[in-house]
């Protein structure tokens, strides 16, 4: 089996749980081959990323005690990938020519979505089984962005949802659905974490599926849910309190 | 025109008001009315008449549609024929689909196919009012017609207007980001017309995210206004505030404001019938001026509280309204200024009310011209 990782931002891939991802997916024997494919990857589209994120990043540390210099000096996926001797490339964008061409020209079996950024419809036609990606909301309830936030906001269970990519936002087949453990004195970002685990462990589970022959999907039509979009400061406060007083309903011990 | 006897007072005299604002050359309702020696004195020239006259001819079609009758009907088809054509702005021509739409009219396909084929480009360049307008149009003449080639039209205007019309921080709508100096003001119309549309939509297209931002905004605007029922005009859409009261707007406490209200009402929204109650006691002496600002004989709705100016009206609110966002603070009415009234009536102010009047059966004393008593 021929897989694509499709990530963004390659100077800033650090998060832990796309490290753990490609440590596990390389202990299948069934993988035959593995490329990393990365969008934005000019220091201009980092700079902007990073004014971007700057103020979520003194958040995080602020409120999480994280130490920025331990963040800063992690594995990047990228340099995990080149111990193993995986090929990378990288892209302005998804959309970029030549980048379509590679996809074409690999013939791959599974692209896994690790980069947030929008696939075009060229990319998803191209590998035989599509283009996978993690949600982190309940679909087809919530779509959209911000969907932590919405769903503590609309008092719905916490799950992630793996699905397979479409050209209209959240709406292809579901591959998987798993529920995400809430617990009293959860933040956004410790809720975030505990999804990003899920989603790791939902990629692995559903190649184990693909190869096994026992992915079954559940397509998605547009009036089982509802998209929402990203909040802004005002809704994203009244949730941060909605934690902070623990009157979110669907805790577990 | 004789208009029958009405279980509301304020229905029955509101039709007659208006028949009373009508051209019979023109088929068109007065930009603004008075009453000079008791008897009303109207101005036909202004061309905002034509957008009043639409608004008027939306209430009273409503008006027709839920107690079966035909005010105006030929006067409307008269209308349209002389002047369907000189309708130029995009959103009167939105309104204009809203009233066609609701009366089943020949003209709405063609009119809801123009406002779809417009670019998005163009629709950038209108001001809040205008965009929410098209979009109320468009929605409604789907409600009507089911027609689905119209569905991506109307998505579309739904994430134009929430990308570049709305402030996702504060959740108030923006008047237009084209202009430097309005960007962060937005009126108490504007926003009005925002709540319409997304409650029209969130409803017929069953969109649970517009129908939250609509109770969101709802509950920050109620709790805006003032302790004696009064709507602030001018608001700043970064903070949240209201940076200038006046002019405090009766067709604002009596009709607009119960656009979002009623179905505020319907969803529950604490608070609301209170707020409702205030608003409308306001008209009865609960302002500033302690003035009745509904006249029963002849029947007539005074415009507004304003202040009396120390410069150019237009100036000094520009002035009041940088200077309470720079201060960050909410405007304030006090007691000791000199306030005055604007002692004319607007037609669009009576279509609004029947609009609003027609099928609310609650407030029945203010349906008998009475203030609430709770």
């Amino acid at each position: 089996m021929k897989i694509v990782i499709l990530s963004s931002f390659p100077k800033f891939d650090k998060l832990q749980h796309k490290v753990i991802f490609l440590t596990e997916v390389l202990k299948k024997n069934y993988i035959s081959d593995l490329i990393l494919i990365y969008s934005h990857k000019s220091l201009f589209d980092h700079y902007k990323e990073l004014k971007k994120r700057l103020h979520q990043i003194k958040l995080k540390a602020r409120t999480n005690n994280v130490n920025l210099l331990e963040v800063a000096n992690r594995e990047s996926l990228e340099n995990l990938a080149k111990k193993h001797g995986l090929m990378i490339y990288k892209f302005d964008r998804f959309s970029d020519r030549k980048c379509i061409e590679l996809l074409k020209d690999y013939n791959c079996d599974l692209a896994i979505n690790f980069s947030g950024e929008y696939i075009p419809k060229t990319i998803l036609d191209i590998p035989k089984h599509g283009v996978i990606s993690a949600h982190y909301g309940k679909l087809p309830e919530i779509r959209g962005g911000d969907s932590i936030r919405w769903t503590i906001y609309l008092n719905f269970p916490m799950y992630v949802s793996h699905f397979f990519l479409t050209n209209v936002i959240d709406m292809g087949d579901i591959a998987l659905l798993s529920k995400v453990t809430v617990k009293k004195g959860d933040s956004i970002l410790t809720i975030r974490k505990k999804c990003q685990q899920k989603a790791l462990e939902g990629h692995l589970k559903i190649l184990d599926k693909i190869y096994f022959g026992q992915l079954e999907l559940v397509k998605q039509y547009p009036e089982m849910g509802s998209t929402y979009y990203r909040m802004g400061k005002y809704l994203a406060k009244k949730v941060d309190e909605i934690l902070r007083n623990n009157l979110y309903a669907y805790y577990e011990e | 025109m004789r208009i029958m006897k009405n279980n509301s007072i304020l229905l029955e005299k509101s039709l007659e008001l208006l028949s009373n604002m009508f051209n019979d050359n023109d088929f068109c309702f007065s930009f603004s009315t008075r009453i000079i020696d008791g008897r009303y004195v109207n101005d036909f020239d202004n061309p905002l008449k034509l957008r009043y006259t639409i608004n008027s001819y939306l209430g009273i079609m409503k008006y027709n549609k839920i107690f079966s009758k035909n005010y105006f009907t030929n006067a409307f088809e008269k209308f349209l024929d002389i002047n369907l054509r000189t309708v130029k702005n995009i959103g009167d021509k939105g309104l204009l689909l809203y009233t066609l739409s609701i009366i089943d009219n020949k003209y709405s396909q063609k009119l809801a196919k123009e406002l779809s084929e417009i670019k998005t480009e163009f629709l950038i360049k209108l001001n809040l009012q205008e965009i929410c307008w098209v979009f109320l149009g468009m929605t409604k003449y789907y409600e009507y017609s089911k027609d689905n080639g119209s569905i991506t039209s109307i998505d579309k205007l739904f994430k134009l207007i929430m990308n570049n019309f709305f402030n996702k921080d504060t959740l108030f709508p923006i008047h237009s980001k084209q202009s430097k100096i309005r960007k962060n003001f937005v009126s108490f119309g504007g926003i009005v017309y925002f709540l319409k549309s997304l409650y029209e939509y969130a409803q017929v297209f069953n969109n649970n995210y517009a129908l939250i931002i609509f109770k969101e905004l709802t509950e920050r605007i109620i709790n805006l206004q003032g302790k004696d029922g009064s709507w602030g005009w001018f608001y700043n859409n970064k903070q949240a505030t209201v940076v200038d009261w006046f002019q405090i707007y009766s067709v604002h406490q009596d009709a607009m404001a119960h656009l979002f209200l009623f179905p505020a009402k319907n969803l529950g929204i604490t608070g609301v019938d209170q707020s409702i109650i205030k608003s409308l006691n306001w008209l009865f002496g609960d302002n500033i001026l302690k003035q009745q600002m509904i006249q029963t004989e002849p029947f007539f709705i005074i415009r507004s509280i304003k202040r009396e100016p120390f410069i150019e009206e237009r100036a000094e609110r520009i002035l009041r309204a940088y200077m309470n966002s720079v201060l960050k603070k909410n405007d304030e009415i006090i007691p000791k200024k000199s306030y005055v009234l604007n002692e004319e009536c607007r037609s669009y102010h009576i279509g609004w009310i029947i609009y609003v009047w027609s099928d609310q059966n609650n407030y029945k004393d203010f349906h008998n011209l009475n203030k609430i008593h709770n």
